[in-house]
């Protein structure tokens, strides 16, 4: 410390005015710090490379290549006759809801003795690019909806979707209302109306010409959404590597750390039409709220909702700000609508400490209330 | 006189915002225009300079996103990729045409020299049949002359 910090003492040191010697003394502290958190290197590399991608066992109960079912196992008895089937966008692999024993959305819901299943989407392959969101929505999830409960017996199930995740099951349940009994949405947007964060000002109309992208690359690569997400917060990389190698030597923000840079640089090439449908006429001409968004040859109607809605938004999400997320109970049917926010980021509701603590105990109950036989 | 749509002014306004962001809060950090600050020159503690560079980062992040969000910065970066998507589409039209050239040409080259091997067997077998022709002449002459005259009458 130097001597204008010290407690209780008015101005200088009078043997040291400058804060030389002070000074000299806090960095031959911080050199001697540094020295050993670069011992602890090695370390630091093992972790990278054993870095997790999921946590939780499962099995594989169906495949469409490259679609595949995955449903969790566990020890606790299944207490709820719905199971569960976790819809995860189409741009990331979805193990970021089983990130980590302490951090994993599926396990939350095990615990509490539901069947959970997971959409694995698989990474599309050149032939895929003509897929549309017809055939993510109509064909393969329904598909998976069905096999689910051909599995368990149950008439319906619970669908929770992230991100465009949700807004593929909001869609699934306009279509098919009878099949889904409760619908949980993290930040899944539903009204582009609000322009105002960076994404929704780089891909208006004017400026991103979502045709030629879609015409040029076929399936749209996962670099070019990787590196235009990384655009989005230029600085926050800087700012995260600087805290990083503050703390190279703490195990637990090792493994934290590891577990998040895998999965965030686990990127998949997204099916060229279908990221056309998504952007053009959700991004861009905001028409799910209008009634005009097409699938599969219609209008989507999100009056047909009617099932129980719980919306999981982020306060601080600059990929989906919740303002994209919270007007969806003015355009569906269901009378029982939830909200509930918490002061995170748009993958800090997956995987932050505080939705962990604040969150998600508060949706597990939301669930099992609603899914008694 | 400044001109919106110069990117030269556009960079300069970047570092100007980041500027103005930066300096009171560096003052802030290392204690400067307090009443507890030490008479200058002083030597900043890692702390201090961790603050700074802190309040650097975050002058950056506010001036990128204020910059990110101008009709500046949005048009150049719509110009920006429509240029990489034409080089792109005409990389790609560039490789499939000298794919498609080259497969013609070893599909050519592959011919001819297939028909070269062929004409060379058969030349080759011509030979040995016109030796095995003449080592039946010599070991019968009577029968080598009938073959003789049947071949050529074969041959007519």
């Amino acid at each position: 410390m130097i001597a204008t910090d010290a407690p209780g003492q008015s101005g200088p040191d009078p043997m040291d005015p400058f804060g030389f010697a002070a000074a000299a003394t806090a960095w031959a502290e911080e050199f001697q710090r540094q020295s050993a958190r670069l011992a602890s290197l090695p370390q630091v590399l093992d972790k990278a490379r054993s870095a997790p991608k999921g946590v939780t066992p499962y099995d594989v109960v169906h495949r469409e290549e490259p679609v595949r079912l995955l449903r969790f196992r566990s020890d606790v008895e299944h207490r709820h006759g719905t199971p569960l089937l976790c819809v995860f966008a189409l741009v990331n692999r979805p193990y970021v809801l089983d990130l980590l024993p302490h951090k994993s959305v599926v396990r939350r819901f095990l615990d509490a003795g539901f069947d959970v299943y997971m959409v694995d989407w698989g990474t599309p392959r050149p032939a895929d690019h003509v897929k549309t969101l017809t055939d993510y929505v109509e064909g393969h999830l329904h598909r998976l909806v069905r096999k689910v409960l051909e599995v368990t017996g149950q008439p319906s199930l619970s669908l929770l979707g992230y991100c465009m995740g949700g807004t593929l099951s909001l869609m699934y349940a306009s279509r098919h209302q009878e099949l889904v009994r409760n619908l949980m949405l993290m930040a899944a947007p539903c009204d582009w109306s609000h322009r105002e964060h960076m994404l929704g000002c780089w891909v208006a109309e004017d400026h991103f010409d979502v045709d030629a992208v879609v015409d040029t690359f076929g399936n749209v690569p996962a670099e070019f959404l990787g590196g235009s997400f990384g655009l989005l917060k230029p600085i926050a990389s800087a700012r995260k590597w600087m805290g990083f190698l503050d703390r190279i030597d703490d195990d637990a923000f090792l493994d934290d750390f590891w577990a998040m840079e895998t999965w965030s640089n686990d990127n998949i090439p997204i099916a060229g039409e279908t990221y056309r449908d998504f952007v053009k006429y959700g991004l861009q001409q905001n028409r799910l709220v209008k009634g005009t968004f097409p699938l599969d040859g219609r209008p989507v109607d999100l009056s047909a909702v009617t099932c129980p809605i719980l919306q999981l938004v982020a306060t601080a999400d600059h990929l989906v700000p919740m303002e994209q997320s919270t007007p969806l109970s003015e355009h569906v049917s269901s009378r029982d609508v939830s909200t509930e926010a918490v002061k995170a980021g748009h993958i800090g509701l997956a995987v932050g400490s505080r939705a962990h603590r604040e969150l998600w105990p508060k949706a597990v109950e939301w669930l099992a209330d609603r899914s008694a036989d | 006189m400044s001109d919106p749509a110069n990117p030269a002014d556009a960079a300069a306004r970047f570092m100007q915002d980041m500027w103005k962001a930066f300096t009171p809060g560096a003052a802030g950090s290392t204690g400067a225009g307090s009443g507890s600050a030490p008479p200058m020159p002083f030597m900043p503690t890692p702390e201090m300079v961790r603050s700074m560079q802190s309040t650097f980062l975050t002058a950056m992040e506010e001036a990128a996103e204020r910059t990110m969000r101008t009709p500046q910065f949005l048009d150049a970066m719509r110009r920006g990729m429509e240029e990489s998507l034409a080089m792109q589409q005409q990389l790609r039209a560039f490789l499939q045409q000298n794919v498609e050239q080259s497969m013609h040409a070893a599909g050519a080259d592959t011919g001819a020299a297939t028909v070269a091997a062929l004409q060379r067997i058969e030349r080759k077998l011509d030979r040995l049949e016109e030796r095995l022709d003449a080592i039946e002449r010599d070991r019968s002459p009577a029968a080598g002359t009938a073959r003789g005259t049947g071949g050529k009458d074969e041959t007519a």
